[in-house]
């Protein structure tokens, strides 16, 4: 009869952990050694006793329906500061290095020679698997940068990362997008919803129309999913601008509904700048509702889970 | 969706799409890894089912920060830590200074005692004391040791979760077993 295995080797067969060969030779052992049969089989039961004793106990202690019933209260995922970290080692640090070096280099140049518009980096990458870039899939590990004048056709939901002015912000549409020599994003022939999601405020072009984003409480859109039984005809809606305690913004309703009754009625807050805010006259009236359209029935408020904020977006604020 | 058809990081990937139900699927799939995980470091009941809980509302919270690449399993393992090292802190209490795991078995025994045939009694005596054994472990020896027992992982899979080497978790699953041998043995001897 061959030398008993160490304790280890036996251990290490019952946890199933042995290869071919040394399982062979063990098993072999194990028909001949009865001390060696009798560690392993109290050994074994010692295993399944604990593994019986600790599911029963698991078995009072489940909390799966608890979990989905809390995640179902507030379906929301949010970026944590894992991720921030994550995103800093990744892409910021570097860019901050080479933000760094590059403003070395222009201190070290003549002043007459330097650039005098504004700098702004701005990068964006999609937030999903379906969203293209000039037509083609990407996906969201890709991270593209917004060069000055140079034209990129997005479609679908993008995240915007601005470097200047710390300031993130989701696209969720349709826009050909550019950054002008002043580092301003443009969004053109843009069917796009727009929402900040860190940062106090950002400036960007919808359409030539300049729009503010401000933190909280804009959600930007000019495309609304309506349904087929209840269109909105432009014509036959008369809008009414109301000017808000807050100089900048104004809430667009329909006259049919309370203007106030966001909340129920669908009606979406709008901010707009103030130099875009003029006499609500029928003709500004109807250049408002060309790009923003503003009321929508409440089942068609599309309900976006966003992974950046702590609530969902698509209601009001 | 059906289950057990789809990876981790293809679950996760639905439940980011919107599809939140999905999350049960990942819940079901590592609740009872992170009850022994935590088990092994907490002797309250209660609490070990709070941060069981709250592993899982963090989880999906921040299911977005979470690299596919990575084992979802430890992921979860590193939250469930994180969320006790904060009890703790919290709660200014002390890891593993209750015997309460013992005392919760030995109520349940009790109370069921009277429903239940001698062998059952026998055998719940039996799981009493080896529990008692196990709480005499030192922490680094339980985890790896219960983590195999109950949930019947790999020593790999267990080195991957717990981020240790591999020969490490080898080394720490032998010498769990061979102190709960020691024990065992005394034990049997005593009167």
């Amino acid at each position: 009869m061959m030398k008993c295995p160490d304790n280890e080797v036996l251990m290490s067969y019952a946890d199933g952990e042995l290869d071919a060969e040394e399982l062979a030779v063990v098993s072999a052992h194990l028909n001949e050694c009865k001390v060696c049969a009798a560690e392993l089989k109290a050994a074994s039961e010692d295993s399944a006793l604990i593994k019986a004793g600790f599911d029963e106990m698991f078995a009072r202690h489940r909390v799966s329906d608890k979990v989905m019933n809390q995640i179902r209260k507030a379906p929301v995922t949010v970026a944590p500061e894992v991720e921030r970290k994550s995103f800093f080692d990744r892409l910021l640090w570097p860019a901050l290095g080479l933000a760094i070096l590059f403003l070395a280099l222009v201190l070290m140049m003549p002043s007459s020679s330097r650039y005098q518009g504004t700098l702004n980096s701005v990068s964006y990458h999609a937030l999903n698997e379906n969203s293209t870039v000039n037509s083609v899939v990407v996906t969201p590990s890709q991270v593209f940068t917004l060069q000055s004048f140079e034209k990129q056709t997005l479609q679908g939901n993008f995240l915007f990362l601005s470097l200047e002015n710390p300031s993130e912000f989701t696209m969720q549409g349709n826009a050909v997008v550019s950054l002008d020599d002043r580092g301003m994003v443009h969004f053109t022939e843009a069917q796009i919803e727009l929402d900040l999601v860190k940062g106090t405020e950002f400036k960007v072009m919808v359409n030539s129309e300049p729009v503010s984003l401000q933190a909280g409480s804009v959600n930007f859109r000019n495309f609304t999913a309506v349904k087929p039984e209840a269109p909105i005809s432009v014509a036959s809606t008369a809008i009414d601008l109301v000017a808000c305690p807050c100089d900048s913004a104004v809430i667009a309703s329909t006259a049919a509904e309370s203007p106030l009754s966001d909340a129920t009625s669908g009606t979406q807050k709008i901010d707009v700048p103030v130099n875009t805010i003029s006499e609500p006259t029928s003709e500004t009236a109807a250049s408002s509702t060309a790009t923003i359209q503003v009321d929508e029935p409440a089942s068609g408020v599309e309900h976006i889970t966003n992974p950046f904020v702590d609530k969902p977006l698509g209601q009001g604020q | 969706m059906n289950k057990q058809e789809h990876t981790d990081a293809e679950l996760v990937k639905h439940v980011l799409a919107g599809d939140i139900e999905v999350f049960a699927q990942l819940v079901e799939r590592y609740e009872k890894l992170i009850f022994s995980y935590l088990l092994s470091r907490i002797n309250d009941l209660q609490e070990v089912e709070d941060i069981v809980q709250d592993t899982f509302v963090k989880a999906f919270r921040h299911l977005a920060s979470y690299d596919c690449e990575r084992k979802f399993a430890g992921w979860l393992v590193t939250i469930s830590r994180n969320l006790l090292i904060d009890s703790r802190k919290k709660a200014g209490r002390n890891i593993a200074s209750t015997d309460l795991v013992t005392d919760v078995l030995i109520a349940d025994s009790s109370k069921e005692n009277r429903a239940h045939p001698p062998e059952i009694i026998i055998r719940r005596e039996r799981f009493r004391q080896i529990v008692h054994m196990i709480q005499e472990l030192p922490e680094d020896l339980r985890t790896p040791f219960l983590l195999r027992v109950i949930n019947e992982l790999s020593y790999q899979e267990i080195s991957e979760i717990l981020t240790l080497p591999l020969q490490t978790v080898k080394n720490r699953i032998f010498k769990a077993r061979g102190l709960l041998r020691e024990k065992r043995e005394t034990y049997d001897e005593m009167p």
